[in-house]
């Protein structure tokens, strides 16, 4: 650590003009406040500079040749400053965290919980008033509270199978890459799973497990990971004869440290790209199977979303807030895992 | 190039069995009380029901019963009238044959040879399981032909326009549709467009057989919707990256003219990738969509298994499945061979197996 210190100290010296130049840079350059922090004449002023001065020897200095050989460039740092330029992707972020928030407090400031409601056939699909902020469903329960409730719920199963599958499919597609032997039986593995349509399986451990939001989530992540991993796969067979491995392995690092210290790192900004289209991705798939009656939660965006195909055409509040709900969060994510992609590739920086 | 072309195929059968056999073992995972209908199911004592289980070897080991689908699958059938009298599986057939027996026949009985999945239990009861499946592929390929017929043209065309003129407003609009159609679930953005052309066209919010042409126009524009996007987004970059390539750069300095440049050059070098999906995209449409068709109510393919599964119809799903893994085989064959056409470049025979 001392070490370390000590160096960028030097550096800090190294940064500091060398040369000071007794040029006018005003003539040639719109930033004349700029201080050129390195000892080299700046090539724009050439043209205002007499011509004795142009060329000069070059002295041998140990602290430029040491120069040379550092950049204050960061991997992370970069991908951060090019994230944040993309701005339609930071609003978003913004009024997800908020809406995010949100979902937690709307329940106590409603007059209603979910736990309490109950069947009023008084108060039929109601159109949102001050009583009833979201109108009432069509069992006249009050339908604020019962869409930050289904809010939630998404939120939860999508956090959960996004995270699940991601995992999954790094760790298999590391093992999947990395060992060869096993390359052949993981491929026909995913072109076996791939090839039956899923419905097949959800339909039928849904009739033969049960239905319920854990055994859907447990599901999701057992037939999700495939995408991911083959990914990873792809990628790791990229790395894993690269000469740095191979020096690595004759050194004899174990496996597990030439997976997680030597390639995983290259992986990083994939994984986080498919995790942050995974959440969409789940969100997507849930309203579609909740479409087809496969998930038997009470209540979740998919379920409000479905139960509002039939009442929407005369009661468009069933659809709107839930739909507007599920389309800001959709979005948002599907925004900051592009910027976040276009960020992470390196041709951006700089 | 023929060799490759068998290999490939006969690779894809065994594909094609495993899935079937894979399924079809599942399926037997099931209670037996599944096998009949609704009103059997009432009727019928346990006794009576073990005895036509029994009859029809469906209380056989898995593995036995599995066997005996593949035997089945081409029968040699004697009817009568439209009704089949007595059915030979092909082993029988050549084994009677050989012993040098002969089928004999009854007043007015014929012979023929028939592909036989069984018949469909429940869902359409007793209708032999093709025909069923043939009845409402029609449907599913009118709207998917048609729909993908419509995205290909505006989608590939909008792809080019957008590229051409990067960063313009079209450019702008355009990325902006392709998230909202990626990022929105479908179920959101397909209500949207039942509302508008429902309040505002006037046009029907479910199927209806009597006016099939008005009612059609919606589901059609909802499956466009997203495949348009989709060749916008793959068009597009497509294009961007083609057009950064040196030779693009030596066609221009040529003096070549803008248009010329994205027609001769560009599209036809971006296009390669996309002709990998199109007949895979062709081919599908025969699938149905899934959620289009139940959305609104379609008696098309797309939601065949989903209704299939859940009401324990064996030999319809059985038949479904095998239906659709066929059908990505041959989709992913022919795109690649499309692709071998398109670009010269590209060999499969080198490459070995492309998957």
């Amino acid at each position: 650590m001392a070490k370390k210190q000590q160096r960028r100290k030097t550096v800090q010296e190294l940064e500091q003009p060398v040369v000071k130049l007794d040029v006018d840079y005003s003539a040639v350059d719109k930033e004349p406040k700029k201080e050129r922090p390195y000892g080299r004449a700046y090539l724009g002023a050439r043209s205002a500079m007499p011509e004795e001065q142009l060329f000069e020897f070059a002295e041998y200095r140990p602290q430029d040749a040491e120069k040379i050989g550092y950049s204050n460039y960061s991997y992370w740092k970069s991908v951060w400053q090019n994230f944040v330029k993309n701005k339609p992707a930071i609003v978003m972020s913004i009024v997800f965290i908020l809406l995010f928030i949100f979902t937690f407090v709307a329940e106590s400031i409603s007059p209603y919980s979910v736990a309490t409601l109950e069947q009023d056939n008084k108060s039929i699909f109601l159109l949102p008033s001050s009583e009833h902020w979201f109108g009432t469903t069509q069992a006249g329960k009050d339908y604020w509270v019962i869409t930050w409730y289904a809010t939630r719920v998404s939120l939860a199963l999508a956090a959960l199978v996004a995270v699940g599958q991601i995992v999954a499919g790094t760790i298999i597609g590391l093992v999947w890459g990395y060992v060869r032997k096993l390359d052949r039986f993981f491929t026909e593995l995913y072109n076996l799973i791939d090839n039956i349509p899923t419905i097949i399986y959800m339909t039928l451990i849904a009739l033969m497990v049960g239905q319920s939001i854990g055994i859907m989530a447990v599901t999701m992540i057992a037939f999700g990971w495939l995408g991911t991993a083959r990914n990873v796969r792809n990628l790791v067979f990229m790395y894993r004869d690269r000469e740095y491995n191979l020096a690595s392995r004759c050194l004899g690092t174990r496996l597990w440290r030439v997976l997680f210290r030597n390639i995983f790192p290259y992986l990083i900004s994939v994984i986080i790209l498919r995790l942050t289209l995974a959440i969409p991705g789940t969100i997507a798939y849930e309203t579609t199977l909740s479409y087809l009656g496969l998930i038997s939660e009470e209540y979740s965006l998919g379920i409000l979303l479905k139960n509002a195909r039939d009442s929407f055409l005369r009661f468009p509040h069933m659809l709107v807030f839930p739909a507007v709900i599920v389309s800001i969060i959709t979005v948002t994510f599907y925004l900051v895992g592009n910027a976040f992609s276009d960020a992470c590739d390196p041709r951006n920086h700089l | 190039m023929l060799k490759y072309c068998v290999k490939r195929l006969l690779q894809s059968l065994i594909t094609v069995l495993l899935i079937v056999s894979i399924v079809f073992l599942l399926m037997r995972l099931l209670p037996t009380d599944y096998y009949f209908r609704e009103d059997e199911l009432m009727k019928f004592t346990d006794e009576q029901k073990n005895e036509r289980l029994e009859a029809e070897g469906l209380l056989d080991p898995p593995l036995v019963q599995l066997a005996n689908f593949y035997r089945n699958m081409i029968q040699f059938q004697v009817t009568k009238g439209k009704s089949v009298v007595k059915a030979y599986a092909l082993d029988q057939y050549i084994g009677m044959k050989l012993r040098g027996e002969e089928i004999e026949l009854a007043k007015g009985q014929k012979t023929q040879w028939a592909f036989n999945l069984g018949m469909s239990r429940r869902v359409a009861a007793g209708q032999p399981v093709q025909k069923v499946i043939a009845e409402k592929m029609s449907v599913s390929m009118q709207i998917g032909l048609t729909s993908l017929a419509i995205s290909l043209v505006i989608g590939v065309t909008l792809g080019v326009l957008q590229a051409r003129k990067k960063d313009g407003i079209l450019d702008r609009v355009g990325i902006g549709y392709t998230v909202f159609v990626n990022a929105v679930p479908h179920l959101v953005s397909y209500s949207l467009l039942l509302i508008l052309g429902n309040k505002v066209l006037g046009l029907p919010a479910v199927y209806k057989a009597r006016e099939p042409v008005n009612s059609l126009i919606l589901p059609v524009t909802c499956l466009a919707l997203g495949n348009t996007a989709g060749y916008m987004l793959w068009m597009r970059r497509y294009m961007v990256d083609e057009l950064n390539k040196d030779y693009i750069r030596l066609a221009k300095l040529k003096g070549l003219s803008s248009t010329s440049v994205m027609f001769r050059h560009v599209l036809r070098n971006a296009f390669v990738p996309l002709a990998q999906y199109l007949p895979y995209s062709i081919v599908f449409t025969v699938g149905g969509s899934l959620l289009v068709e139940s959305f609104f109510s379609i008696p098309g393919m797309g939601p065949m298994l989903s209704t299939a599964i859940p009401r324990y119809d064996l030999n319809l799903v059985q038949a479904i499945v095998m239906f659709y893994a066929i059908l990505g085989v041959i989709g992913v064959f022919l795109g690649d061979l499309l692709m071998c056409l398109i670009d010269p470049r590209i060999s499969l025979i080198r490459k070995g197996d492309a998957r």
